[in-house]
């Protein structure tokens, strides 16, 4: 059913894209989870985790209690599962899939019977067999196994005689369990506490040294440190640090650390200080492209220096952005820093910003402005006084007309010009159309 | 959904009076004007921007829209009707120069842009133009030129000034004086920088200045619907747009003496506005329309010649002698066809019809000319005028300056051959299909309105949804708050209002259902020709609208299913009587009493027109029983009548229930054969003269108003003058607003006498057929899908029902179309009940065109390796033979197409999926181990996979599987039903077949259901859907709870609850044919 069609039958139906890479993560992160229970777990994305139960009774006291702990933890993680054991994975799934969970089996020869009402689809087919068995009316396990052999290989392939065998325990089905993973972190315990901050920077260099060697062994660079420096009596204190790009090189870490600790207080001391990374990104195999090798170099100096910015200004670093707009005080916006994105001005945007003054007033200064012919809704600007300041209009460009954004309800239309006054100074001041005052918006340079 | 009028016809009068025209004292005249016709850029209509520069005193302006002449037409009328003059225009874009601006200055210029436009859109895709300046430099007599120095999109870099130059060297030299630079105020950054550069090219080369605007709306406020127009073309939201917008509001067609203030600095170039517009004296009035010549043959006059068709096709029409009153009527249409000049019109229609006639695609005219006597000498119609007296003069009138209509329609699979062949007499250059221009409606508008101001997907489509249908204006606070927005909040205050000024914009072109255009000289030179979406379709830039108004021959090549069916319907039985006289539809046996018996009792399923359940319910009570009650009966049915409450008085005077009186004696010649009511397009005409006071010129109006052509007013103009007419003649004030009401019927669905005089005859056509051969009609029907009303089950299931016998697909007795079987036993008679009619006739063979997926190739391949290699003997050996894919094998065996092997389906299957995809000469089939422990499959199993793969079964009914479930749930079966009191409890279940929402029904559903036993009607009153929506939507099978409803021969039952029944059909492929 289309998602159009589904939306017209029930209004209130809420949807949600597929993500099945976020899925598979997701899953891959439960089977690391159940490694508590059982040191082989194998993860089949989408749905399935295998969990290796042979030799858990000695440590559950039984399969069956070993079934009930991990369906108990799945529970509790309001995680909704179907938990079943068998003698093989393919049976197992078999039962799981649907819903088969009173079994436990524990011989081969069980198997059979425990499945054989249930429909061919338990085997892990494939769509196409699974729809032409159905025609067949083929609709349990033992009208297939009724088939002969040869007759189905025939018809279906040899695929359907292994899941069949590796179902019932006559074929084996390797499976590829989950490697033990341990997190990327460093600590160092003194005897006591630890007041001499060059102690201390000795300390983080050579926890820097440590997962800086983990890092390179599992090729990955940190995106992300995490610095817990532990008071014998107060609170621990925390630091995080975000990197703009992957990185294991101890020296530049160092200097950024040495940045984001300079108020680093240590009154008592410290008696231990761990350094732990929690964001990491593949490093290996750096490649530098020949023709932009330049721009790279400068492109990363400025992420360096954004880095030690925001490691030194707690984060806190605003960007100026370049934004397509006809209104000049909406032209340029700040934004929090992002790595990528940084945009190019475009051939009109050049050209225009040739004739605007660098420097905007944040707010529009009204003027007293003289025109001619006098009295004009729309005359030129003759002379102007701000601040008391009387400006004599030596050469005008303009008007130049700018409509106000009606979308958000500013309907004022603004008449600027280019004014140069009798000392050389340059002017870029406005009229509103609607009012007829006048106000200062910019200066030239 | 309710048909509403359609914005695309918007009239084309002023929104405010005119007043007297007069000039401003300052001269100056737009002449860079882009309307909407350059579609998502110009926000106001051609018409409202030379009304708006009439108002101001403007001297003249022209409509230059992008590679385009669409919107002139529409101009044109605008400044004829406002007195202002028109330049014709077009703002060219070329590949490599910059923007030139293009006004003709004479016919010859008028031609010459036109050829440019086709050359550049006929090799580019549809919608697109690709033009090289070296094109118009070789093609530009009576042209008058102006380069353009700014770009037309602001994001864009301004034209660079040595291509400026350049491009200016190339034009000077050929154009000469006749050729401008264009310069404009437009309060930009750049404004001094491009006017210097303007200027310097000028200097330098000696090119005069015009003065433009770049106009592109016709009025300030239009700014901002630009703006959204501007972020529609761009596919953002106007926070994106940024630079893609332009910076201000200033490209609004100003008074003069605004110009002139801007341009005091050059007067040169205000004064060049009026050198040009005064240079183009050319006008659209100037197109005459030439009917093209080679109809005629060399050294005949199109009258005689005409006149010696309809004489020859007379006595081939009336071979015992043509009647005299036959004779009369062809004289005095000839005289009047003769004094119009529109003899070439009448043997253009000859030609395709005897194009058709020669290729055996039958077809027939309809239409306000086509019933007339000449045009049944012709073979144009098949209605023969002494069977139906129409008055020629009504459609054709002297007084009536405009070429006389007829369409055509044709068998639908084969239309095609003729639209090619008018191609191929006529060549590209001088025929073409109309265009269609499609515009914004309702719903399209806001939602693309919406996404431009930034609104959320979903927000957008629960407004349109919640606005169905909406014209415009301020939607109730209620719909806006349904679709959980909030009414007050500006932004969709804003939507709102954009969206109603958007609302009959257009939005691209695209092709007419089948009007055609030919011409005598080059089309190309009359009017832009482009490329349509369809392979082979060429398309002109204009509407029937614009057609209509420059007198433009246009002949609608229609395609019509039931023509398609009466065909293959004909050669079948003149297959199967070789020796009677071969069958035509004008040899059809007329006035036969027991088709009229058949009709009566509304055993009409798969018959034209009158098989919908509206025209069911309708024939027991009018009981046709000649053909003119079949006209009525086709006109009947029908918004206009029904509208116009003119149904009942129409039955109760029939019943006899009601005297027949007129509402005026004159008027008894015109009401007197639909006994004193209006039931046709016509007698609402005559009665707005005779009644209304309508003058004949004034009801002309009307009737183009009511027909579609709405550019000279809506209908409603008239409303008023219409019921204070009539009232003011002492009508009764309710009589008069219900014969106005039933004039905005037609206006939906117009339906003149004489077009339901031609659809009448082929309801007589496909009734005798149903009569007499049952077989052959199921088998024409199901051959000619999809068409008509009714599903393949149906109409087997009817076919069955009238005693036909029925066979299924099979491998060794199938063609690819539906054949009919064994000879014809005539001993047998049919009696009047109506199930021994089939009996003793031809048994039908389903095709394989019946299984869902299979390939025309793939049945030819059977069916001719049958021919060599005789019946079939194993699936196997069908699979060696035909070389068929095993996909293709796997599908006939899931369809049950082995059983003369015979092989049940499961069998067949099994064995399909040993066979190798590869055949080796040499390798054996092969061989199983054993029969193979197949379960074997039930009854209902069988015919859930006949569902599943034909879409039917022979078998058996699905419903009937499950009587026994619906049985425990008290559910009475049809057959039984139909046996129920008026007024009694009633819980029928059925297989929904049909929906319908009839716009003429004020929200009523009528669901048809469909057991084992018979169809139910249900009607689903507005409350209970708007109750059980999803269920009255979506339901595949359907139970209803109500009460039996019966009035004569017809019967409802009237829902009061409705249960979803369709998790019983599960796997079974059942779908409702829906009619909004």
């Amino acid at each position: 059913m289309a998602l159009a069609e589904a939306r017209a039958r029930h209004a209130a139906l809420l949807d949600f894209p597929l993500t099945s890479d976020a899925d598979d993560r997701s899953l891959e992160a439960l089977g690391r989870w159940l490694m508590r229970f059982s040191p082989a777990v194998c993860v089949q994305p989408p749905r399935s985790i295998f969990l290796e139960a042979t030799g858990m009774e000695r440590l559950f006291g039984s399969v069956k209690n070993f079934r009930d702990r991990v369906t108990d933890a799945l529970a509790a993680l309001h995680i909704i599962a179907s938990v079943a054991i068998a003698p093989t994975p393919g049976a197992a799934w078999a039962l799981a899939a649907f819903g088969q969970t009173q079994w436990v089996l524990q011989q081969k020869n069980e198997i059979q019977p425990a499945l054989a009402l249930l429909p061919p689809d338990a085997l892990r087919l494939d769509e196409k067999p699974l729809r032409l068995l159905a025609s067949l009316g083929v609709k349990t396990i033992a009208a297939l196994l009724r088939l002969s052999r040869k007759d189905l290989a025939v018809r279906f392939g040899a695929e359907i005689l292994l899941r069949i065998d590796q179902a019932l325990g006559s074929a084996p089905e390797p499976l590829t369990y989950l490697v033990h993973r341990a997190p990327i972190a460093a600590s160092l315990e003194f005897e006591s506490a630890v007041e001499s901050l060059d102690a201390i920077w000795l300390a983080v260099q050579t926890l820097l040294g440590g997962i800086a060697a983990q890092l390179a062994e599992r090729g990955l660079g940190a995106r992300a440190l995490n610095l817990t420096f532990n008071q014998p009596y107060g609170l621990p204190v925390h630091k995080q640090l975000q990197l703009a790009r992957p990185s294991r090189d101890e020296k530049a870490m160092f200097k950024l650390l040495c940045c984001a600790l300079e108020n680093l207080q240590a009154r008592e001391g410290f008696i231990s200080i761990a350094l732990a990374v929690p964001v990491t990104q593949r490093l290996d195999g750096q490649q530098t492209s020949l023709v932009n090798a330049e721009e790279e170099r400068d492109a990363e100096a400025l992420d360096h220096l954004i880095e030690r910015l925001r490691a030194r200004l707690n984060d806190d670093v605003q960007w100026g952005e370049l934004v397509e707009s006809n209104l000049p005080e909406l032209a340029c916006r700040t934004v929090n820093y992002a790595p990528a994105g940084r945009a190019i001005p475009s051939a009109l945007r050049s050209a225009i910003d040739v004739l605007r003054p660098l420097r905007l007033l944040p707010q529009p200064r009204p003027l007293k402005v003289i025109v001619m012919p006098s009295q004009s809704r729309d005359g030129h600007p003759v002379s102007f006084t701000d601040n008391g300041h009387v400006h004599r209009l030596e050469h005008i460009r303009g008007p130049e007309r700018i409509t106000g954004q009606w979308w958000n309800g500013r309907l004022k239309i603004r008449d600027y010009f280019d004014v140069l006054d009798a000392v050389g100074s340059r002017y870029w001041i406005f009229r509103v159309a609607q009012t007829g005052r006048w106000f200062l918006h910019g200066i030239f340079q | 959904m309710p048909e509403l009028p359609n914005p695309k016809h918007r009239p084309i009068v002023p929104a405010s009076p005119m007043g007297p025209r007069r000039l401003s004292p300052w001269a100056y005249a737009d002449l860079d004007v882009t309307s909407n016709f350059s579609f998502l850029r110009g926000a106001s209509h051609p018409d409202e921007l030379v009304y708006r520069a009439a108002k101001l005193g403007h001297h003249a302006i022209a409509i230059t829209d992008i590679n385009s002449l669409a919107g002139v037409v529409r101009a044109h009328q605008a400044a004829k009707a406002s007195g202002i003059k028109l330049c014709i225009g077009s703002r060219l874009r070329f590949d490599d120069a910059p923007d030139v601006l293009v006004w003709a200055k004479n016919r010859a210029g008028y031609a010459a842009l036109c050829r440019l436009l086709t050359l550049g859109k006929r090799r580019a895709e549809k919608g697109q133009c690709l033009l090289h300046l070296r094109e118009l430099l070789d093609d530009s007599k009576g042209l008058l030129a102006a380069m353009v120095c700014r770009s037309i999109d602001p994001e864009n870099a301004e034209p660079d000034p040595a291509h400026l130059h350049r491009a200016a060297t190339a034009l000077k030299e050929v154009f000469g004086a006749a050729l401008s630079v264009a310069i404009s105020h437009l309060h930009g950054p750049l404004d001094a920088m491009l006017l210097r550069h303007a200027d310097e090219i000028s200097r330098a080369m000696d090119i005069p200045l015009v003065a433009t605007n770049q106009v592109h709306y016709h009025d300030e406020p239009r700014h901002a619907l630009q703006d959204v127009l501007t972020c529609i073309r761009h596919g953002c939201t106007i926070h994106e747009a940024g630079f893609r917008l332009f910076a201000n509001g200033e490209r609004f067609i100003k008074p003069p003496e605004e110009m002139h203030r801007l341009f005091r600095d050059f007067p040169q170039a205000l004064q060049r506005t009026i050198a040009v517009a005064e240079c183009c004296t050319f006008s659209l009035e100037e197109l005459r329309y030439e009917y093209p010549d080679e109809i005629v043959p060399p050294g005949k006059s199109s009258t005689t010649y005409l006149a010696e068709l309809t004489w020859m096709g007379a006595a081939e029409r009336y071979p015992q002698g043509v009647p005299q009153k036959v004779q009369n009527q062809i004289n005095h249409e000839l005289k009047l066809i003769a004094e119009l000049k529109i003899e070439p019109y009448f043997l253009t229609v000859y030609d395709l019809v005897r194009f058709a006639r020669a290729r055996e695609i039958l077809c027939q005219g309809r239409g306000s000319a086509a019933n007339s006597a000449v045009c049944f000498c012709l073979g144009v119609t098949s209605v023969d005028p002494n069977r139906i007296d129409v008055l020629f003069e009504r459609f054709v009138s002297a007084a009536r300056d405009e070429p006389p209509d007829i369409d055509i329609d044709f068998e639908h699979e084969r239309r095609e051959e003729v639209i090619q062949y008018v191609y191929q007499k006529y060549g590209r250059q001088r025929s073409g299909m109309t265009a269609e221009v499609i515009s914004y409606r309702g719903r399209s508008a806001l939602r693309d309105v919406g996404k431009a101001m930034g609104l959320g997907l979903d927000a957008v489509d629960a407004l349109a949804k919640t606005m169905d249908g909406w014209q415009g204006g301020a939607p109730v606070e209620e719909q806006v708050r349904q679709a959980g927005l909030d009414p007050t909040d500006k932004t969709v205050a804003l939507v709102i209002a954009l969206t109603t000024e958007l609302l009959g914009f257009p939005r691209h072109l695209s092709q007419h259902v089948g009007g055609m255009v030919m011409t005598r000289g080059l089309l190309c030179e009359l009017v832009p020709i482009e490329n349509a979406s369809m392979p082979d379709r060429t398309v002109i830039e204009w509407d029937k609208d614009d057609i209509d108004a420059l007198k433009i021959l246009k002949v609608d090549l229609l395609a019509l299913g039931m023509l398609t069916a009466l065909a293959k319907a004909m050669t079948l039985i003149n297959h199967i009587y070789p020796a009677d006289p071969p069958m035509e539809l004008h040899t059809i046996p007329a006035e036969d009493p027991n088709v009229y018996t058949m009709v009566s009792d509304a055993d009409t399923v798969g018959v034209f027109q009158i098989e919908s359940r509206a025209q069911m319910s309708m024939l027991p009570r009018l009981r046709p029983k000649e053909f003119y009650d079949l006209v009525i009966e086709v006109a009947i049915v029908r918004p206009g009548p029904i509208q116009g409450d003119m149904v009942h008085p129409y039955l109760r005077r029939r019943c006899g229930l009601e005297p027949v009186h007129f509402p005026k004696p004159e008027l008894k010649a015109v009401l007197g054969k639909t006994l004193g009511v209006p039931l046709f397009q016509e007698q609402a005409m005559r009665i707005a003269i005779e009644c209304a006071g309508f003058s004949p010129a004034e009801a002309d109006r009307l009737r183009r108003a009511v027909t579609g052509f709405r550019r000279f007013g809506d209908i409603e103009t008239f409303a008023q003058q219409f019921i204070i007419g009539m009232q003011q003649r002492g009508f009764e004030q309710d009589f008069s607003e219900r014969c106005f009401n039933q004039i905005r019927g037609f206006s939906t669905y117009g339906f003149p006498e004489s077009h339901a005089a031609s659809f009448a005859l082929l309801v007589y056509a496909s009734s005798w057929i149903k009569r007499y051969h049952p077989a052959v009609f199921c088998c024409a029907l199901l051959n000619s899908q999809p068409m008509g009303f009714y599903a393949p089950a149906q109409l087997v299931r009817d076919a069955v029902d009238h005693g036909v016998q029925m066979r299924p697909v099979d491998i060794n007795h199938s063609d690819w179309d539906c054949t009919l079987e064994t000879p014809v036993d005539l001993s047998i008679f049919p009696t009047s009940d109506k199930r021994t009619w089939g009996q003793g006739g031809p048994v039908v063979r389903l095709g394989f065109r019946m299984i869902k997926g299979m390939a025309i190739a793939h049945a030819q391949q059977i069916v001719n390796c049958r021919r060599q290699h005789g019946a079939f003997a194993s699936v196997d050996d069908f699979h060696a033979a035909t070389a068929l894919p095993v996909g293709t094998v796997t599908r006939l065996s899931q369809a049950d197409a082995f059983g003369s092997l015979p092989k049940s389906r499961r069998v067949a299957l099994w064995e399909t999926l040993a066979l190798p995809e590869q055949r080796t000469p040499l390798a054996k089939p092969p061989q199983d181990s054993q029969d193979p422990a197949l379960p074997f499959m039930t009854t209902g199993q069988e015919i859930h996979a006949d569902y599943g793969t034909v879409g039917l079964s022979l078998k058996g009914h699905p419903v009937g599987l499950l009587r026994e479930q619906l049985n425990a749930r008290r559910v009475t079966q049809a057959a039984e039903i139909w046996n129920r009191r008026n007024g009694s409890w009633v819980r029928a279940a059925g297989i929904v077949i049909i929906r319908q929402r009839p716009g003429t029904a004020k929200g009523i559903i009528f669901e048809t259901l469909e057991d084992e036993t018979g169809i139910i009607n249900v009607i689903i009153q507005p409350e209970i859907f708007e109750r059980q929506r999803s269920t009255a939507r979506h339901a595949s099978m359907l139970q209803v709870d109500g009460y039996v409803q019966r009035q004569g021969l017809v019967l409802h039952v009237m829902a009061v609850k409705l249960h979803d029944l369709s998790e019983m059909l599960t796997d079974l492929l059942v779908r409702s044919r829906d009619f909004h």
